[in-house]
């Protein structure tokens, strides 16, 4: 079991990540925060490329900086900015980090072999990645994240690049290692957790603002998504009286999802809250300082 | 119920028993590198074999043909030669060991080697270990042809400055990689080192050459010695090195 204790974390006197409190067992837990909510500072002390200013993260009791490179052996991650040897092939990349895992040669190769077949890169396993598309290097950087069957397996923004065929059969993937293991994955992109996550993990203010799983959290704004048809001279007044979730033309109308604590009218048609419509309530504040 | 006290050696032998299981037993530095060695091979620990020998080949042609065109260096008196030796040797071992820090960075792949159960600074010590080991025997050819041209030159002396300076900068090099937060810092005392060797010996070369030749070959040992023993420490410390904040 991995425990983050009372975790803050700042850069000299900004603070990012305050009183974290989380346990991972096994199983999917997607991290959901628009950019700059403190989703890659949280990973980066989970593989422990950063450290908390106060707290501690344990693994089985132990605090993970002490186990060293005990820690690194069970531990898989995908970095946002995953880097690669642009004149190395998938296949020597792969073998390089099997060596640096410490994994044994023979044991290593089976797994190249097998890994490259299940990302689907098997036909080009010996061309040199400086060719690669940005989908087939994340594809690589899937891979070598899976390379020691790893116990934790860290993913950061691992679908960014990924066309939707690819994307899905990632979501199967995952879906398919997180029984025998803790699988964290952090996204701002809500379909992707949207099928795999067991539980969903927030962060607002710097702090954790809900760890549950998606069907709690949608729970939490039951009758509060409607939907319904306004002309559109008055779409521009109901967009300051309720808060829009999405828009779509239809017969001469607009057509709008939207957010309100109490049905108003009868012409609303009261819908079941999805993950996407919690997500774009929750963070409305950051979306509109980011306008 | 009534237990009797076990005696001193039962106690003790418990007491180790304990001990030996809850504790993992220690590894030793060079049995840590020899299985380092043994997993991950030299072609991963070398991945950048090509570029070492051509830094070899570089480096070695540089000073060479500066001994060669004396008049490029103020090596026409002997004294003026130690000096060259001391600002000189340590120079290959820095671009080795700058040399896979900057292909890391250049090519981003910093996060995952750090996090692998070999990481970075541990595929580091094993090298500058190896490093070490090249650049002796580098500066054995090259005092030695230094002694071959300059017939006035001590060999034996012009070796042990050498090696002396090699090792303390090894040291200052290893201090600077684990002590300080910020590259700049870094870059700065490192770069300082050849800038603040030079200066001196543009300002005041009979100052600096003296300096050097008035230390006996006994104190260059010693300081060998000295600098080895704190050298092979600071590598040790290198292996379980907590980096600063994912800085290099």
């Amino acid at each position: 079991m991995l425990i983050v204790n009372n975790v803050s974390k700042s850069y000299g006197k900004f603070l990012v990540l305050k009183d974290i409190n989380l346990e991972f067992t096994n199983g999917v837990y997607g991290l959901l925060a628009p950019n700059g909510a403190g989703k890659t500072t949280l990973i980066k002390m989970l593989v422990t490329l950063l450290f908390p200013n106060e707290g501690e993260i344990l693994y089985n009791g132990t605090e993970i900086s002490k186990m060293g490179d005990d820690y690194r052996d069970i531990l898989g991650y995908l970095p946002q900015e995953f880097g690669y040897y642009k004149n190395y092939s998938p296949r020597k990349f792969l073998h390089y980090l099997s060596a640096l895992k410490g994994m044994d040669r023979k044991q290593a190769k089976e797994r190249i072999d097998e890994l490259l077949k299940l990302v689907g890169l098997e036909n080009v396993a010996d061309k040199k990645m400086k060719k690669f598309s940005g989908g087939m290097i994340q594809r690589v950087g899937i891979a070598q994240a899976m390379l020691n069957d790893p116990k934790i397996l860290i993913l950061d923004e691992p679908t960014a690049g990924l066309d939707p065929k690819e994307r899905v059969r990632f979501r199967n993937l995952l879906a398919e290692l997180s029984r025998e293991r803790i699988v964290i994955l952090s996204t701002h992109i809500v379909s992707d957790i949207e099928s795999i996550a067991n539980e969903i993990i927030m962060i607002k203010d710097k702090k954790v603002l809900y760890k549950d799983t998606l069907r709690n959290i949608c729970k939490i704004f039951d009758g509060m998504v409607y939907e319904t048809k306004v002309d559109f001279d008055e779409v521009s007044d109901f967009r300051k009286q309720h808060f829009s979730l999405s828009e779509k033309q239809e017969n001469d109308k607009m057509k709008i999802r939207f957010i309100s604590e109490k049905k108003l009218e009868d012409s609303w048609n009261a819908l079941v809250p999805s993950i996407e419509d919690v997500f774009l309530y929750i963070y409305k504040d950051e979306a509109l300082m980011e306008e | 119920m009534r237990i009797d006290m076990p005696d001193e050696k039962t106690i003790k032998e418990e007491i180790n028993s304990i001990v030996s299981k809850g504790l993992e037993p220690k590894e030793s530095f060079y049995s840590y590198l020899k299985n380092m060695y043994k997993q991950i091979g030299i072609r991963y620990l070398f991945r950048d074999g090509l570029e070492i020998l051509f830094t070899i080949l570089l480096v070695f042609s540089i000073l060479s043909f500066a001994i060669i065109d004396g008049n490029i260096y103020d090596v026409q008196s002997v004294d003026g030669i130690y000096v060259y030796l001391f600002i000189a040797s340590p120079i290959l071992y820095l671009i080795m060991s700058v040399l896979h820090f900057v292909d890391v960075i250049q090519n981003k792949t910093y996060q995952i080697e750090m996090t692998c159960k070999y990481n970075i600074y541990q595929i580091s010590a094993f090298r500058m270990f190896c490093f070490s080991i090249i650049c002796i025997l580098f500066n054995f050819i090259f005092v030695y042809m230094i002694a071959y041209k300059y017939t006035e030159i001590n060999f034996l002396k012009a070796f042990t400055i050498s090696i002396a300076s090699l090792f303390i900068f090894s040291v200052v090099f290893l201090f600077i990689m684990m002590k300080f937060k910020y590259k700049f810092t870094k870059y700065f005392i490192v770069i300082g080192w050849i800038v603040i060797n030079l200066a001196l010996c543009i300002f005041s070369i009979k100052f600096y050459s003296d300096l050097l030749n008035n230390i006996s070959i006994y104190t260059w040992c010693a300081v060998i010695i000295g600098s080895l023993f704190i050298y092979i420490k600071n590598i040790k410390k290198l292996i379980s090195f907590r980096n600063i904040e994912g800085v290099i």
